[in-house]
């Protein structure tokens, strides 16, 4: 059974456990990430960030995070270890940003390709713009370079509505 | 006062943002957002510097900037208790829009220090309250007047946000490459020739000034312009006495006298002048009165009265028992010294005033009386309008002189009489202001 703790303030650890897991796995989009401990997470707590944490059988299988503060608002991270786990956890984001309330999103994500970025994708509501790129040499042309960073926009309603239709 | 507004869009704009760690390889040069502070705290906590670039050669070298603002609307971000923003001089000035990223400058090179170098002289801080406020730095006249002195016209800026903590707090602001024009980055420049500033020093020798040219800017071509002083402004052309590029001294060959000089700076399509500068050029042996003489004399010869020749106006003793100078042509006006200075009478608690007397005599052939009858209109008229141009007035080229009281004079010097002149003179009394005890 997957739950979804949206005020894991008593699970940080188990967090940051997962955290420091998933930035190993090269196909996340959460590899390379700074290793963290639970300190760290009480500390964007405090900061106004809002953590899930999702359990599948009561094993961490994802995490999100996220903030308000103005439309759009950002959310700041969202990884898991299967699409299912995942929607839940971006449907409890529009939730959270529908009740603010909010009406679009923003976040930020690699140009690579990841097991999230695939189920970002399929949702096909998400609208993607490179914003970084590998840097250009003198002698290179501009309409050659290759994304590294990109950002992700959307409209909170549509999105919650593809991701209710994702879990169908 | 000129005015330069650039707000380049994204063709013309360059500027970009920096991001640290994982994305320190990363170019935003196409990023419709600059960021500033800490950001991305999604992976990692990492901060995020704006550069900007902005050319300025529209601007001539040598012009005083007085003023120069930088807008950044603001575009989002996070700033729960505000922050505060530094802009910087770059110091690598060849960055590149497309190529520049936390680690390398130009796509190729690295920076000195990872995440720019810039200097901490120069700059400007602004504090901003919340993510829904511009970015507004106001005093970046000292960076924008050293691009254009120094940097090819190219102003080079680096904004420091908040970098400490590990949470979101960042300021978004658009970059030139958004969308709505009005919200690009704005640079907003003014700039004025600056005004030369003119001091002259008389050589005292009866050979000229120097005449010492300041505050204008090096490449402006300085004219400056003298004019003869007769006893009111205006009175003579002006004529070009020097030039000179940029600041310093040029010499005036002058003949001792009274004169008006100003400076008019140019430099490409500016013009600035500067104060009208009064000055004497002396040749150290003049009286209070000597002067009082002179500067009456140049007064007289100003008024142009009709008939009466201006080398004709002469400074000499009354022609009693002797000629007329030589080459002076009747009728005359002849200025002499009436009396000595007379004791004080007035004055305030450390100065006297002192008088200085000028007889004015219109002398004119008469030995005839039809001769008088026929002239008697024409001498009253002098008389008339000689009395109207000193009358309780200071006498211009005499600074001590505070006032001066028309006198009625003998009509008739006895010695002129039996030389067979007519006579007709009124006296000028002259007030000087002293201070009491020194020379």
């Amino acid at each position: 059974m997957i739950t979804i703790d949206t005020c894991a303030g008593s699970d940080c650890a188990a967090l940051a456990a997962l955290w420091n897991a998933k930035r190993l796995d090269s196909a996340s989009c959460w590899t390379q990430a700074q290793p963290i401990d639970e300190t760290y997470v009480a500390q964007l707590m405090l900061a106004g960030y809002t953590f899930a944490l999702a359990t599948v059988d009561g094993v961490p299988s994802g995490f999100g995070f996220w903030r308000g503060g103005g439309d759009p608002v950002r959310l700041a991270a969202l990884a898991a270890d299967d699409g299912e786990v995942y929607y839940r956890l971006m449907d409890a984001f529009c939730d959270w940003a529908l009740s603010v309330p909010a009406t679009s999103a923003v976040s930020e994500m690699g140009a690579e390709a990841t097991t999230e970025s695939g189920w970002v994708d399929a949702l096909g509501v998400i609208e993607l713009s490179p914003i970084g790129f590998e840097p250009l040499g003198a002698d290179e042309a501009q309409d050659q370079r290759v994304p590294k960073l990109l950002r992700a926009t959307c409209d909170l309603q549509v999105l919650k509505n593809a991701v209710a239709t994702a879990l169908e | 006062m000129n005015q330069i507004i650039l707000q380049p869009d994204a063709a013309a704009g360059v500027d970009s943002h920096m991001l640290g760690g994982a994305y320190a390889t990363v170019n935003f040069g196409d990023d419709p957002v600059l960021n500033a502070g800490t950001t991305n705290v999604g992976k990692v906590t990492l901060f995020s510097r704006p550069l900007l670039r902005f050319d300025l050669t529209a601007i001539p070298v040598g012009m005083q900037i007085t003023s120069a603002t930088l807008t950044l609307s603001h575009a989002g971000g996070t700033l729960p208790a505000g922050g505060e923003f530094t802009a910087h001089r770059l110091t690598r000035e060849d960055w590149t829009e497309f190529g520049v990223t936390w680690n390398r400058y130009d796509g190729a090179n690295t920076w000195t220090t990872p995440g720019g170098d810039y200097t901490a002289e120069l700059h400007d801080t602004q504090s901003v309250a919340s993510a829904a406020e511009d970015l507004v730095f106001e005093s970046l006249a000292e960076l924008a007047a050293d691009a254009i002195a120094n940097r090819q016209g190219l102003l080079h800026l680096l904004v420091l946000g908040p970098e400490s903590g590990s949470a979101d707090n960042y300021l978004s602001v658009h970059s030139s490459d958004a969308a709505t024009a009005a919200l690009r980055p704005k640079l907003v420049v003014e700039y004025q020739l600056p005004v030369p500033q003119l001091t002259i020093a008389d050589h005292g020798d009866g050979t000229g000034a120097t005449a010492t040219i300041s505050a204008a800017a090096a490449t402006s071509n300085n004219i400056l312009f003298v004019q003869g002083f007769d006893g009111q402004p205006g009175s003579g052309p002006w004529t070009t006495g020097a030039s000179r590029v940029g600041n310093g001294d040029v010499t005036l060959a002058l003949t001792r006298g009274h004169y008006f000089a100003h400076v008019v700076s140019e430099l490409d399509t500016h013009t600035a002048v500067s104060a009208m500068a009064y000055f004497v050029i002396t040749d150290g042996v003049e009286s209070i009165h000597t002067r009082c003489l002179e500067a009456a004399q140049a007064r007289v010869r100003l008024l142009g009265l009709e008939g009466l020749a201006s080398g004709s106006v002469v400074v000499q003793k009354v022609p009693a028992g002797r000629n007329l100078a030589s080459g002076v042509g009747l009728p005359a006006v002849i200025l002499s010294p009436h009396r000595a200075a007379m004791p004080a009478v007035e004055g305030t608690n450390g100065r006297d005033d002192v008088f200085y007397d000028v007889l004015v005599a219109i002398f004119d052939r008469d030995n005839q009386e039809p001769t008088l009858q026929a002239n008697l209109d024409r001498h009253l008229l002098w008389r008339q309008q000689i009395a109207r141009a000193f009358r309780n007035q200071r006498l211009p080229g005499v600074p001590e002189v505070i006032n001066c009281v028309v006198e009625p004079a003998e009509g008739l010097l006895e010695e002129a009489w039996k030389r067979e002149l007519m006579t007709s003179a009124v006296l000028l009394r002259f007030t000087s202001r002293e201070t009491r005890g020194f020379n």
